[in-house]
């Protein structure tokens, strides 16, 4: 994932984001971000055949996720591990 | 056995994938389809759990295919019998090898934007009791609306570099507006600078840009796959 870092930038922290400080996240964090951003949300699927248990997501992992707004995965994947 | 899925490619170099090293500590391989060819592992589970390091064992074997192709990705967590792989290589033969023509060359890149400039409506409505909810939600469109306004001068701004675009569903509540662009690897240098100089353009924006990415955003839209419409 260094690679990407080259070319990751944020700009400042978004209002209303209180309980995350964009300002204060490492590099190495918004590059995970936009990782997961990626490969939980786009890419080929082939029908029935994406299963993914959750374990070990740390709370920056799961925090990280929430500011970019992918949350509605992790609800998703949540959701299809109770059914 | 069961297959952990990567990418997909025309011309990925066998040789090359087996010194990659893939999810769960496993050796990558190629396997064979009709004009194509899937980069997958071997494992022994019937799925991946959710960890950070398996996610970046998948993006670092996608990301090393780019450096050599430009391969259609799967989504983090496909496990298939090597027989249904081959099935649906075959049954979905004609698209997938659409959508490798189409990003053949090419790479990802995204900008996101968040929160369009100066102090916004949602901050006043947090602070001042006065403003009711009616307040509120006008002026949270209009927020919205400039989000989009940049969004669209955004795309004029880099229209003749790039091949296709793709918008990213809004409507999260978060304020943010997803941008995805194929460009071609010899305009990303051309790509970069419009970015910079637009961004100048708009100072009390907020941006995240990053890439390059495989093309995630521009495999053959599946079920799951529905918050990203075309709008190229």
């Amino acid at each position: 994932m260094n690679q990407k870092l080259k070319d990751s930038a944020q700009g400042r922290p978004p209002a209303g984001a209180a309980p995350l400080q964009m300002d204060l996240l490492e590099e190495m964090d918004l590059s995970l971000l936009e990782t997961l951003d990626h490969a939980l949300n786009r890419g080929l699927v082939i029908s029935g055949e994406v299963t993914i248990s959750v374990a070990n997501i740390d709370l920056i992992f799961l925090g990280l996720n929430v500011l970019i707004g992918s949350v509605e995965t992790i609800e998703r994947v949540l959701e299809t591990r109770e059914k | 056995m069961n297959l952990y899925a990567y990418c997909l490619s025309s011309n990925v170099p066998p040789e090359k994938v087996a010194d990659l090293r893939g999810i769960q500590g496993t050796v990558p391989r190629v396997l064979a389809g009709d004009g194509m060819a899937a980069v997958v592992s071997d494992i022994e589970d019937r799925e991946v759990t959710l960890a950070r390091e398996n996610v970046v064992a998948h993006e670092r074997v996608i990301d090393s295919v780019l450096q050599w192709t430009t391969p259609l990705p799967f989504r983090f967590g496909v496990v298939v019998s090597p027989e249904r792989l081959l099935d649906y290589l075959g049954r979905e033969r004609e698209v997938l090898l659409q959508a490798l023509t189409r990003v053949d060359g090419c790479v990802e890149m995204n900008v996101k934007i968040a929160g369009a400039g100066e102090r916004g409506a949602g901050d006043l409505a947090d602070t001042k009791p006065g403003v009711g909810p009616g307040m509120a939600f006008l002026m949270a469109k209009q927020r919205e609306s400039q989000e989009w306004k940049i969004a669209e001068e955004l795309h004029q701004a880099v229209a003749g570099l790039i091949r296709e675009k793709r918008i990213g569903d809004p409507k999260r509540g978060f304020r943010i507006v997803s941008n995805a662009f194929l460009v071609e690897r010899s305009r990303l240098a051309a790509y970069r600078d419009r970015l910079n100089e637009f961004k100048k353009r708009w100072p009390a924006a907020r941006f995240l840009t990053s890439g390059p990415w495989p093309p995630y955003s521009f495999t053959p839209v599946a079920s799951g796959n529905r918050a990203w419409e075309a709008n190229s």
